[in-house]
């Protein structure tokens, strides 16, 4: 009888294990899949980032072949602006 | 030889199985000895079995202990990365994304007119798919978990 008790008792214990191993593991499921989702988002923002400056890195290139691509470039401060000759007018208030 | 009389006589007529013996019942074991015996294997598998199952909790407390420490693992991940990614997603839609969207577009009108320069642009075409929508004048937000790639 005693032998029954203790067996009736492991097998009450393993089924415990058995359902928190499941709870743990619906619970590691959705945090495991919330951060692959963050993971995902900061790997695609950093790939849209490379991508542009590839794209851009390629129209300064072609820039110099073709310039009229330059106001583009100088649009978007891809390319710095040639420096003028000029000097800049004097402030009103400066000495 | 002649045998002894008061010898025991060989149960088995087969001389060469010299175990042949063994495998019978005996006739000395009755309905007590059999209880008796089954009685011995009953515990013995009551043994075997109360065994199994210590060696079944242990190992279920043990993958218990390791999915719940990985859990917590995972779970501070996201609580330290979901800020960080949050507001690193509000500042990426707030700037990059509009300046993205406004320079692949000049690309695009400036290679409509310069046709040497749509090789260049065709090759970002998948990497920046969502920028280069069709000439609408207000595309929605390119962010992949936001909007779909647009369609060709």
């Amino acid at each position: 009888m005693k032998s029954n008790a203790l067996a009736s008792l492991l097998v009450g214990a393993v089924l415990v294990c058995a359902l928190t191993m499941a709870w743990l593991s619906i619970n590691y499921f959705f945090s495991m899949r919330d951060l692959q989702k963050l993971q995902f988002q900061y790997l695609s923002m950093n790939n849209y980032r490379s991508a542009v400056q590839s794209l851009a890195n390629e129209a300064i290139e072609y820039s110099k072949r073709n310039p009229a691509i330059d106001p583009i470039l100088y649009q978007f401060e891809i390319k710095s602006r040639p420096a003028t000759n000029a000097a800049p007018p004097p402030r009103p208030g400066a000495r | 030889m002649p045998r002894p009389l008061l010898a025991p006589a060989p149960d088995s007529m087969n001389p060469t199985d010299p175990q042949g013996d063994l495998l019978q019942p005996r006739a000395s074991s009755g309905p007590a000895a059999s209880v008796a015996e089954l009685q011995m294997r009953y515990e013995q598998l009551q043994t075997i079995f109360i065994v199994a199952m210590i060696a079944f909790v242990i190992a279920g407390l043990s993958t218990c202990l390791f999915m719940a420490k990985q859990w917590r693992i995972v779970r501070a991940q996201v609580r330290d990365q979901r800020p960080t990614v949050q507001k690193m997603t509000y500042e990426y839609q707030r700037t990059s994304e509009k300046l993205i969207r406004d320079f692949t577009a000049e690309l695009q009108k400036f290679a409509a007119q310069n046709r040497d320069f749509q090789p260049i642009l065709e090759r970002y075409r998948d990497p920046l798919r969502p920028y280069f929508l069709p000439s609408a004048p207000n595309p929605p937000s390119a962010f992949p978990t936001a909007a779909p790639p647009a369609q060709r």
